[in-house]
């Protein structure tokens, strides 16, 4: 080659190699940049709690529009009730004190409230105080448990100060949504207040909204997380029949929903699965309570019995389509047993063992006669045991029906006594049922919160009439008071799990109530138009409702495809 | 005069008793507000919220029984209905005023449409009686008649909304649609599947009525003379013949028509219709007094004065009744 020639060759070379590194770089930089996420477009969720056009943060989620807790108000952190993560919301971090009386929080600076008014410590402590002062918006019981003080102290920094320790309330603290105290401390009637234009620190705004129809969101541009939401708008459209819904779904109309779908890997999933998807996590039981109150259904032995003679497989299988698994004999959820049960305690546990039943019965002093009929202690016929369940809930009736079978064979005869809404609870909480079917009256990112309710003395009662708050069963245990207090006084886990050892054994002893399958949450979506839902894979929520807290993370990472 | 009178207080009367009987059905409910509305959270909301919240819905009132209902009437006669439990703070006046026109325009729709043209195949049946027309109608009616109105709902949803998508699946109108004209034609387009549903249900019950009073009406002698006097078919129909006839329909409408009030629960679930029906669904299971008071008040009154209204027009439509009435 000639010199010139080469020469140019050389250049070229050398203007390609520069190009090649540049347009390189550019690569390298889109990959790790936040440009790859598209911005903007419509969520478009369904939900069937239709509510009237009320935005009060201090009311419950489903007296409010959707977006009351989910999108306008916030809290000071997002606890995940299925993993017990933590996620830093209003509040960037805490620190107990060594004898755990004292609470000390610090808050997110730069905070702006939706009118324009700087956010500080001073408005979580207006919330606290304001709930004291109107005691029927203390929805959580936060300062009948052991709570004296809240103050802030700075601009930045808020003191809970309690009179005896508490460690659990810790969850329900930092879940109140907080108001502003400019807005509220002028307002008089909170209980009845609508107010229907919010003013909060949440990521959308209320739009606009239609009685039983729609209620719609749009984007927040200064909300305090860079960069977030990454959707301008969310509409919510009330859809009372799950059929309607279930159909919107499988047509793509809606991109969010929370439905229980019978078989739903089957029926929603299946039918795209490139698209569809379920993320249904367990945060609660349902379980078989017995009425600990009344004749025989004292006796521990024919409790055990019927816990083993019950063949839960059979009800996840038959009612759930296998979508709920079997419940674990302590009730505690499974994603929290690695962590809180013990090796020791498994070995206690019971399962289903028809032929073991008998012999516990037999062993204890129950028999038989010709007719195969169980006799009482004292060898008369028993009684035929009546089942609750809510009028027209299919699923517990399927339940109750398993049971009725399975206790046959043990010689019980039951019957299904199905209430309205108001005739179940009362017979659940004034102690004249004798076995119920219902979901666990506490839940929480630990078994404290479970075995808080449903077996501490405040929540019970002895006589029949009286009403328990929530430990249906009417079962109290001298160990289990001390343990959950115990529990409550500490925020050191070795202690903590010594408590809930002792609370679980005495639950596998006596067998108050019976879990029978899981209970999950059912969040159904599909990603033909926006990706960043919580998955298995991804479970950074607990896949609650569309107006509930957990919602939140879901509405903030969210994302065009 | 003396007939108009009569009635009148015989609708005060009624009215008076209907309202009495609204009054105390709630309380004869078992449960109480508060309990409901915490198990309807299922375990979201701490049992003490109980407490909280009978303080917020005041339930527990010290009053008397005869005290309440002295306060019912004045807060009835005032046009206060109270504040709803189910949509708790909302006042139930605004509830159900929201609520009422989706219904009326709806079943109100439905409810006239299915009259006209029911009646009106039904004198076709009757006229044609003896041919396939005349006599297929009939099967077709009974049919028709006896379909129940949510699978039938559900099917129309199913084939038309899902399947073929030729129709919305849910809600009133679509929030997407800009006000004004795109809001007006998006909520005809919502409305014509319930609309129809309840339209293809309601027909078949006029139908057979018609065709049974024109056909006993058709055996009359003079109808046989207006055919000897040379009448055209359509004048002996129309001018004789169906006049007579409707009357008896007429009050089964006028019934029809007041009932429209209470909202075609099925329906509206099923297509999740923002109107009366569903709203009723909700406050009976949320135990929603206030709500529940005021949603009988309403269907009683309606029913009650479309009564009145139909035996009114019915001094004017048949001669016969004034001409008693003077006569005694």
């Amino acid at each position: 080659m000639s010199r010139s020639r080469s020469k140019q060759m050389l250049k070229k070379l050398s203007i390609g190699t520069v190009l090649v590194l540049a347009v390189l770089s550019l690569l390298a930089f889109a990959a790790f940049s936040d440009q790859e996420i598209l911005r903007g477009g419509v969520l478009r969720v369904i939900t069937n709690n239709i509510s009237s056009n009320s935005s009060n943060p201090f009311l419950a989620a489903g007296q409010n529009l959707p977006g009351t807790h989910s999108m306008v108000y916030e809290r000071l952190f997002y606890v995940n009730p299925v993993s017990g993560d933590e996620t830093s919301l209003l509040g960037v971090s805490y620190k107990w004190s060594e004898d755990n009386l004292k609470l000390t929080v610090k808050t997110r600076q730069g905070v702006r409230w939706s009118d324009g008014e700087a956010f500080g410590a001073k408005d979580v402590a207006f919330t606290f105080n304001y709930i004291k002062e109107h005691p029927a918006l203390d929805l959580s019981a936060i300062w009948g448990g052991g709570l004296e003080k809240v103050e802030a102290v700075d601009d930045q920094t808020v003191v809970f100060t309690f009179s005896a320790p508490n460690t659990p309330l810790f969850t329900y603290l930092v879940s109140q949504a907080i108001a502003p105290e400019h807005i509220w401390a002028k307002i008089d009637d909170p209980v009845t207040y609508t107010n229907e234009k919010p003013v909060g620190t949440g990521p959308f705004l209320l739009d606009s909204y239609s009685l039983q129809q729609f209620a719609s969101y749009v984007r927040n541009p200064n909300y305090w997380m860079e960069g977030r939401p990454y959707i301008d708008r969310v509409n919510l459209k009330f859809v009372q029949d799950n059929n309607a819904q279930l159909m919107m779904m499988l047509l793509n109309e809606a991109d969010f929903t929370y439905l229980f779908v019978p078989d739903v890997k089957k029926t929603f999933v299946a039918h795209d699965p490139a698209v569809h998807a379920s993320y249904w996590p367990v945060y609660n039981d349902n379980l078989l309570y017995l009425n600990t109150a009344k004749k025989t259904l004292d006796q521990v032995a024919f409790r055990k019995a019927v816990a083993m003679a019950i063949d839960k497989k059979a009800m996840s299988e038959k009612i759930y389509y296998g979508d709920a698994g079997v419940a674990d004999p302590t009730g505690i959820l499974p994603s929290q047993l690695n962590k809180w049960l013990s090796a020791d305690l498994k070995a206690m546990s019971y399962s289903y063992d028809p032929d073991g039943a008998r012999k516990v019965l037999k062993d204890a002093g129950f028999s038989w006669d010709t007719n195969g009929n169980l006799l009482g202690l004292d060898g008369e016929r028993l009684p035929v045991f009546k089942i609750l369940v809510g009028a027209g809930w299919t699923d517990f009736i399927g339940m109750a029906q398993i049971i009725s079978k399975n206790l046959e064979e043990l010689g019980i005869k039951t019957s299904i006594d199905q209430e309205s809404w108001g005739g179940y609870i009362g017979g659940l909480q004034n102690g004249t049922y004798d076995m119920a079917i219902c979901w666990g009256t506490g839940d929480g990112p630990t078994p404290y919160y479970f075995y808080y309710k449903m077996l501490s003395p405040q929540f019970s009662a002895t006589k029949i009439g009286e009403t328990a708050l929530s430990d249906y069963s009417r079962f109290t245990d001298p160990a289990v008071t001390a343990a959950l207090a115990s529990y409550r006084a500490t925020s050191d886990f070795a202690v903590q799990l010594d408590a809930i050892h002792t609370i679980a054994q005495v639950v596998l002893e006596n067998v108050p109530f019976i879990p029978l399958t899981d209970r999950p949450n059912f969040s159904c979506y599909n990603t033909s138009t926006f990706v960043g839902f919580a998955s298995d894979e991804n479970p950074y929520n607990d896949g609650c409702g569309p107006n509930q807290p957990g919602a939140e993370m879901m509405y903030l990472n969210v994302h065009l495809k | 005069m003396r007939y108009l009178l009569y009635r009148i207080l015989l609708l005060l009367l009624t009215a008076w008793v209907a309202l009495t009987v609204n009054f105390a059905l709630p309380y004869l409910m078992p449960g109480d507000p508060a309990s409901v509305m915490v198990a309807k959270f299922q375990g979201r909301l701490e049992p003490q919220a109980i407490k909280a919240l009978s303080i917020a819905f005041g339930v527990g009132v010290n009053e008397s029984i005869f005290q309440q209902y002295l306060h019912y009437w004045g807060r009835i006669l005032r046009g206060d209905f109270g504040t709803s439990l189910a949509y708790y703070p909302t006042p139930v006046s605004r509830v159900l005023g929201q609520a009422i026109p989706w219904t009326l325009g709806l079943c109100g729709t439905a409810t006239i449409l299915a009259f006209i043209f029911g009646s009106g195949l039904g004198i076709v049946s009757a006229w044609r009686r003896g041919s396939r027309l005349g006599d297929g109608l009939v099967p077709l009616a009974l049919f028709l008649k006896s379909m129940p109105q949510f699978w039938f709902g559900l099917l129309t949803l199913y084939v038309f909304g899902f399947i073929l998508g030729w129709f919305p699946l849910s809600g009133g109108y679509a929030i997407t649609s800009a006000p004004g004209a795109a809001r007006v034609l998006s909520i005809l387009y919502h409305s014509f599947l319930p609309g129809m549903t309840m339209l293809i249900t309601a027909l078949g019950g006029w139908v057979m009525t018609m065709r049974n009073n024109m056909i006993s009406i058709l055996a009359e002698d003079y109808i046989t003379f207006a055919h000897a006097k040379g009448l055209s078919t359509r004048q002996i129909i129309y001018h004789y013949a169906a006049r007579n006839a409707i009357l008896p329909s007429f009050t089964g409408f006028a019934m029809a028509l007041g009932f429209v009030v209470s909202g075609a629960i099925l329906i509206e679930r099923v297509f999740s219709y923002p109107g009366v029906g569903y709203m009723l669904y909700q406050a009976v299971i949320s135990l929603d007094y206030p709500l529940m008071q005021a949603s009988f008040l309403f269907i009683t009154l309606a029913v009650l004065l479309a009564n009145f209204f139909a035996d009114l027009t019915y001094v004017f439509l048949d001669p016969r009744v004034r001409s008693e009435r003077a006569g005694s």
